[in-house]
């Protein structure tokens, strides 16, 4: 069995065959790293993703792997429109930001559901709450998009 | 000079009169917040510039045809993308390092790309001409 038709998708493979190499040298303190988080588990995490995704791409034909037209006119629209809720959000959080933490209200536990251990405070931070943002807004719109049908 | 007076017109002109208000009264009565007030008054103050000069123009002068429209579309699909990849490194700083990047600089740096990356990239793809 040929294990790749569609060389247009290699480098995906190639991507993932790397994240986990570097993912896995972390763990083996090949590299060295003093950080609190684990970033060997989440590239190794990430490298098998992207293997998974590049070799299903690259199995795949390439008239079905490729996008149509709707679908990017789709995507354009949808990831204009969040780029203008990330903006929107980023100059929200940065008045919080201004007007709260002078008067000592962190405003970053705003987004805390649970009580969480001091270790993983790093996951909740307002970075990750902008790409919490973004990809729920992308799901939301695409959805949106598809149902509303053509693209005024 | 002839100026519109249509619904749209108006209701610019009142938002703008009321940012102004508002802005005013902020930065009169809550004076920890007058940085507020201030943007709000400035915020106004534009949109009523700008509202004058769009007033003196036809309705259908501002009307963005099909091409404006998928170049603007595809200005914010790049700049959305340049965002989330700086917005990417700086969590990825913050999370594998022990030196962390304070949020208001960051917000700073990652409006400005936004903003700057959008409005070059519509120049780019307005002078380009047609889109792939």
């Amino acid at each position: 069995m040929k294990l790749i038709n569609n060389k247009r998708y290699t480098v995906l493979v190639v991507l993932g065959l790397v994240n986990i190499m570097i993912g896995l040298a972390e763990m083996l303190k090949i590299i060295p790293y003093s950080g609190t988080a684990t970033p060997g588990v989440s590239m190794m995490g990430a490298g098998i993703i992207i293997l998974i995704i590049g070799l299903y791409l690259s199995r795949t034909p390439e008239s079905e792997s490729m996008p149509d037209e709707r679908t990017m006119k789709r995507d354009m629209k949808v990831q204009s429109s969040t780029f203008g809720i990330i903006l929107a959000y980023v100059t929200l959080l940065l008045l919080m930001d201004v007007s709260w933490s002078s008067n000592s209200i962190n405003m970053g536990d705003f987004f805390l559901i649970f009580s969480r251990p001091e270790d993983m405070s790093v996951l909740f931070s307002r970075y990750m709450s902008i790409i919490f943002v973004a990809i729920i807004s992308i799901v939301a719109l695409t959805f949106y998009y598809n149902k509303k049908g053509d693209m005024k | 000079m002839k100026f519109r007076k249509d619904k749209y017109i108006l209701r610019f002109f009142g938002m703008s009169l009321s940012m102004i208000l508002l802005g005013t009264i902020i930065s009169i009565f809550i004076k920890s917040m007058f940085f507020i007030g201030g943007g709000l008054i400035l915020g106004g103050f534009v949109l009523l510039v700008s509202g004058l000069y769009v007033s003196t123009k036809p309705i259908e002068y501002f009307m963005p045809d099909e091409r404006i429209k998928k170049n603007t579309a595809i200005a914010g699909y790049h700049a959305f993308w340049l965002v989330l990849l700086i917005i990417t490194i700086f969590n990825m700083i913050e999370m594998s390092s022990p030196s962390s990047v304070k949020y208001l600089d960051a917000s700073t740096v990652i409006m400005l790309v936004g903003v700057y990356s959008f409005l070059s990239l519509r120049w780019y793809y307005n002078k380009k001409g047609g889109l792939e």
